[in-house]
C-alpha cells in the first residue's frame, strides 16, 4: 500500500459559490431547535411579555366593552345614559388600541431585549469560541447566508416576544370591537403596527448579532448589549434634562422607536419633539454600523476557516 | 480543623491570589471605561451648551439616572458574576476544592478581589462627578456627595454579592443577574404602589434623599416617591447583604460542581 | 494491607446517563492502574475519590475516610485532574506555591516545596514563566508537580500521560515509580491501556460504570478460561508444523494465516504449549522463524472481557 496523508478535512472552498437561499432556512432552524431544548428559560423569559399581552388584551376586550355599554350590563346595573357616559369615560381612561399596543412594547422591552439577548448573544460568539467556522465555511456557504440564518434565529425568539403579543392584542381588538370594525375600518392601522414590531425586531436582532460577532464569550456579548441599551438609554434622559435639549434623547433607542410610532400612527409625544428624520438617521446609522460589523467580522470568520 | 481560624486565612489567601488577576481582567478595563461615562457626562452637561450654575442639578441627575442605577448594577454583575462561576468556566475550580480549606473561602475570596475592584471604579466615578460638579455654581450638598457615593458603593456591595450568588447556583447565571438588575427592577419601579419596595433601588435612593426626600426634589420630574428613613434602610440593606452571603457560603459548600469535559 | 480506597456498590450518574453503576473494588497500596475506555467512568470514580462529587448511592471511603467535604483528608491527596486547566496569570512556580499556602504551609515553605516539586517534574528551567506560554507537555507536568508538591500519602493522576511525547511519558512514569518507592501510593487512569502497563501490573478494569477485573494482568488472564490463549507462528512449512501440533491435549484450534508461512494457534494450556513447543516444532523440522504469543496483553484481556 502506498503511504499517503489526507490533511484536506478542513480546506478552503475553491468551486462557485451558488447562492441557495434557502441554506439559511437551514442554518435559523438548527439554531431554533437548539433554543427549543431547554424549557426553563423559554418560560423565565416570555412569562413577563405573556403576562402582560394577556393584561393588554383584557384592556382591550373592556374598552370595547365600555364603548359598546355592555360593561354596565355586566356589573349588573341597567343601562342607562349614566353608565354609557360611565362606559365612555372608562374607555377614554383606557385609551387608543394603538397606544396600548405601545405601551406593552415599551413595559416589556426590557425583557424582550433580554430574551432577544439570551437566545441571540451566543450565536456567532460560541462559533467563533469553538471554531466552528471551520465547519460552516467548509462547506458552500456564503458568509451572507451564514448572517442571514443566525439573524433569523435571533428574530424567531423577537418575534414571539413583540410580533405575536401585537398580533394577539389586534385579534382580540378586532373581535372585540363591534361588527369586526377594527379590523375593517382599521386594517391599516394593524397593517403599522405590526411593520413597527417587525421593525422593532429586526434593528434589535442585527444589533444583538453584531455585539456578540465582537467577543467569542456569550456572557461577554450579552454585557456588553446591556450596557449599550441602558447607558444611551439613562444617559440620553439625564444629559437631556439637564442640557434642555431634546436632541440628547436621540442616543436612545427607545426613544427613536417612539418618534418611528407616533409618525406611522399619526400623533405626537410629549419629550419627543424632533423630526422623523432624524430618528431614521440615527436608527440607519446604527443598522448600517451593525451590518458593516457583521460584514468584517463573518469576513475574518470566514478568512480564518 | 477549626472554621473559625481556617475561613478568614483561606479567604485571605484567595483574596490574594485573584485580586491581581481580576484588576487587570477584560472585565476590569471594560469597568473603567464605563466608570468613566458619568463624569464625561458632568463635564459635558456643565462645560458644552449646558448651564454651569446647575451643578447640585447635575450630580443628582447623572449620580441617580446612570451612576446608581445603571453603572453601579451593571459593574456590579460584570465583576461580581465570576466569583464562581468563572472558576468553573475555566475548570480550575478542581484546585482550590481539593485543598484543606472550607469551600466558602473560595467564595468569599473571589468575591471580595472583585468587590475591592469593583469599589474602586464606583469611588472614581462618583467621585469624579462629584469633583466637576463642586466647581460650578450651585455645587451638590457635602451630605448629598457623601450620602450618593456612599449609597453606590453599598450598591456595589448588594449586586456584586447577588450576581455573585446567583453564578453559584445557576450555570447562566449573569443573564439572571442582569434580568433583576434592569428588567425586573425597572418593571418594579414603574408599578404603582408598593412594588418598588421589593426593589434595591429603592432602599439605595432612601439613604441620600434627605429630610423629607429634600434632595430628590429636582427629580422628582422622574418618579415621585416616598422613601424611607435613610438608617432603616440601610438596616435592611445589611440583612440582605448578610442573607446573601450566607446563602453563597452554605451553597458552595454543599453544591456539586459538574465540569464540562 | 488495608485498603487505600474502599467502593462499595458505588453508583453516580448525571441526570440519565450512568456515570458509575454499581462499583464495587478495593485498591491496596502501590500503583494501581484504572482503566477503561473513554466514558467508562474513570474520572467520575476519581472525581468522587478526591470530593469533587457526592456518590449517589453506595459508599466510598479514602484512606480510611468520606472524601466528600473532608478538609482533613485533603492533606494526604493529590489530585491530578485530567482538563487542561491552569490559573493563566501565574507562573508554574507561583501556581504551585499559592495552592501550597492554602494547605496551610508559610509562604517560605511553600516556596521550597513548590521548587522541590517543579524540580521533580522537570521544570527547573520554566518554573518563573507564565504558564500560559507553556507546551502542552509542560502544562501536565505543572498539574503533577501540584499534586505531589505536599507529600501526600495518595496521589491520583487522571489520564496524566495524554498529550506527552515519548520521553515526558518516561520521565513521569519514572516519577511514579519514585514515589512509590517513597511510600506514597498512586492511582493513575488511562485509555491508553499499553501505556499503565509499561507502569504497573496491577489494574482495575472498569467498563460502563462497571467493575470489569481486577489483579494483576496475568492473574487476570488465567482467570478467563473461557478464552484460549492465542499464538502467532510463523515457519517455512505452516501445514507440517500445524499437523505436528494438532495432536497436543490443549490445542483447540490452529488457522492458516492469509500471509505465506504464518498461522495461528489457540490453546486452553497457554504454560503446557510453552513446554512443549519447542520439542514439537524441532521434530516437525518446519522452519520456525516467528512466535509471538502477547494475548497476555492488557489489550488483549480488555477485548476478551468485552468481547
Amino acid at each position: 500500500m502506498k503511504a499517503t496523508t489526507h490533511t484536506e478535512v478542513y480546506r478552503r472552498f475553491d468551486g462557485e459559490l451558488r447562492e441557495r437561499p434557502l441554506r439559511s432556512v437551514t442554518l435559523a432552524w438548527s439554531g431554533i431547535r437548539v433554543g427549543f431544548k431547554k424549557k426553563l428559560p423559554m418560560l423565565l423569559l416570555f412569562l413577563i411579555p405573556g403576562i402582560f399581552t394577556i393584561v393588554t388584551s383584557f384592556m382591550v376586550q373592556l374598552k370595547f366593552e365600555a364603548e359598546a355599554g355592555t360593561i354596565s350590563g355586566m356589573a349588573g346595573m341597567e343601562p342607562s345614559a349614566q353608565t354609557m357616559a360611565m362606559g365612555a369615560l372608562l374607555s377614554s381612561q383606557i385609551g387608543q388600541v394603538e397606544s396600548l399596543i405601545f405601551d406593552l412594547i415599551t413595559n416589556m422591552q426590557f425583557f424582550v431585549v433580554l430574551s432577544m439577548g439570551w437566545y441571540g448573544s451566543g450565536l456567532i460568539a460560541e462559533d467563533r469560541k469553538l471554531r466552528a467556522n471551520l465547519l460552516y465555511f467548509a462547506r458552500p456557504l456564503s458568509r451572507y447566508t451564514y448572517t442571514a440564518g443566525k439573524l433569523m434565529t435571533v428574530m424567531f425568539w423577537g418575534a414571539w416576544a413583540v410580533v405575536a403579543p401585537v398580533t394577539i392584542v389586534c385579534s382580540v381588538a378586532s373581535l372585540a370591537s363591534p361588527e369586526w370594525s377594527f379590523l375593517t375600518e382599521r386594517w391599516d392601522t394593524i397593517l403599522k403596527l405590526e411593520l413597527y414590531a417587525v421593525l422593532w425586531v429586526f434593528f434589535h436582532g442585527i444589533l444583538v448579532l453584531a455585539i456578540s460577532s465582537l467577543t467569542d464569550r456569550r456572557n461577554r456579548a450579552l454585557g456588553g448589549l446591556f450596557i449599550f441599551y441602558f447607558l444611551t438609554l439613562a444617559g440620553s434622559n439625564a444629559m437631556a434634562e439637564l442640557m434642555s435639549g431634546q436632541g440628547w434623547r436621540l442616543l436612545s433607542i427607545p426613544n427613536n422607536f417612539k418618534r418611528v410610532f407616533d409618525s406611522l400612527l399619526g400623533q405626537t409625544s410629549p419629550g419627543i419633539g424632533w423630526n422623523l428624520e432624524s430618528s431614521l438617521w440615527v436608527l440607519g446609522l446604527l443598522t448600517l454600523a451593525s451590518a458593516a460589523t457583521l460584514a468584517r467580522q463573518t469576513r475574518k470568520l470566514e478568512v480564518g476557516s | 480543623m477549626n472554621l473559625i481560624t481556617e475561613l478568614p486565612r483561606a479567604t485571605w489567601l484567595i483574596f490574594r491570589m485573584h485580586l491581581a488577576a481580576t484588576a487587570v481582567s477584560r472585565r476590569a478595563l471594560a469597568g473603567i471605561l464605563f466608570a468613566a461615562i458619568p463624569p464625561l457626562f458632568a463635564f459635558l452637561a456643565l462645560n458644552i451648551g449646558g448651564d454651569g450654575d446647575m451643578g447640585e442639578r447635575v450630580f443628582m441627575y447623572l449620580g441617580v439616572l446612570v451612576l446608581l442605577q445603571v453603572v453601579a448594577p451593571a459593574l456590579g454583575v460584570f465583576l461580581g458574576i465570576g466569583a464562581i462561576a468563572d472558576e468553573t468556566e475555566a475548570r480550575t475550580i478542581t484546585y482550590p476544592f481539593t485543598r484543606p480549606i472550607p469551600r466558602a473561602s473560595v467564595f468569599l475570596g473571589r468575591w471580595l478581589a472583585s468587590l475591592l475592584v469593583l469599589s474602586v471604579l464606583l469611588l472614581a466615578s462618583g467621585a469624579g462627578v462629584a469633583a466637576i460638579t463642586m466647581r460650578a455654581s450651585s455645587p451638590p450638598s457635602p451630605e448629598a456627595v457623601q450620602g450618593l457615593v456612599g449609597a453606590t458603593l453599598l450598591a456595589g456591595v448588594l449586586y456584586s454579592l447577588g450576581a455573585a450568588v446567583i453564578g453559584v447556583i445557576f450555570k447562566r447565571g449573569q443573564v439572571i443577574a442582569l434580568g433583576y438588575a434592569f428588567a425586573f427592577e425597572v418593571m418594579l419601579a414603574n408599578i404603582p404602589g408598593s412594588a418598588q419596595k421589593l426593589s434595591l433601588q429603592f432602599y439605595l435612593r432612601s439613604l441620600f434623599v434627605g429630610d423629607d426626600g429634600a434632595n430628590w426634589r429636582s427629580l422628582e420630574i422622574f418618579e415621585p416617591s416616598k422613601f424611607l428613613d435613610a438608617s432603616a434602610s440601610s438596616e435592611r440593606l445589611m440583612v440582605t447583604a448578610a442573607i446573601l452571603l450566607a446563602i453563597g457560603c452554605i451553597t458552595v459548600t454543599r453544591k456539586q460542581f459538574v465540569l464540562s469535559s | 494491607m488495608s485498603a487505600i480506597v474502599l467502593a462499595e456498590n458505588l453508583g453516580r450518574w448525571y441526570g440519565e446517563v450512568v456515570g458509575l453503576g454499581d462499583l464495587s473494588v478495593e485498591f491496596e497500596p502501590g500503583i494501581t492502574g484504572l482503566v477503561g475506555p473513554n466514558g467508562a467512568g474513570k474520572s467520575t470514580f476519581m472525581k468522587l475519590m478526591v470530593g469533587e462529587l457526592r456518590p449517589a448511592r453506595g459508599r466510598l471511603t479514602v484512606l480510611g475516610e468520606t472524601p466528600f467535604g473532608n478538609r482533613a483528608l485533603h492533606r494526604h491527596l493529590g489530585f491530578c485532574p485530567q482538563q487542561d486547566a491552569l490559573y493563566e496569570h501565574q507562573t508554574g512556580r507561583q501556581f504551585v506555591r499559592d495552592l501550597l499556602r492554602l494547605g496551610g504551609w508559610s509562604r517560605r515553605e511553600a516556596d521550597g516545596l513548590a521548587v522541590r516539586a517543579l524540580e521533580r517534574v522537570g521544570l527547573e528551567d520554566a518554573m518563573d514563566r507564565k504558564v500560559n506560554g507553556y507546551s502542552k507537555g509542560m502544562r501536565q507536568r505543572t498539574r503533577l508537580a501540584q499534586a505531589i508538591a505536599h507529600g501526600p500519602k495518595l496521589v491520583i493522576a487522571d489520564e496524566p500521560l495524554t498529550g506527552l511525547d515519548p520521553i515526558a511519558r518516561r520521565q513521569t512514569n519514572e516519577l511514579f515509580r519514585g514515589l512509590a518507592e517513597d511510600g506514597c501510593s498512586v492511582i493513575i487512569s488511562s485509555h491508553v491501556l499499553h501505556e499503565v502497563e509499561n507502569l504497573t501490573e496491577t489494574m482495575v478494569l472498569i467498563h460502563r460504570g462497571r467493575l470489569l477485573a481486577q489483579g494483576s494482568v496475568r492473574e487476570v488472564r488465567r482467570l478467563i478460561s473461557r478464552h484460549p490463549s492465542r499464538v502467532d507462528l510463523v515457519a517455512r512449512d505452516p501445514r507440517r508444523l500445524a499437523t505436528a501440533l494438532l495432536p497436543l491435549d490443549h490445542i483447540r484450534t490452529i488457522k492458516l494465516g492469509a500471509d505465506p508461512g504464518t498461522l495461528t494457534v489457540e490453546t486452553d494450556d497457554i504454560a503446557a504449549f510453552h513446554s512443549a513447543f519447542a520439542g514439537v516444532a524441532a521434530a516437525a523440522g518446519a522452519g520456525v522463524s516467528g512466535f509471538k504469543s502477547d494475548d497476555a496483553s492488557l489489550e488483549a484481556v480488555f477485548d476478551y472481557l468485552v468481547g
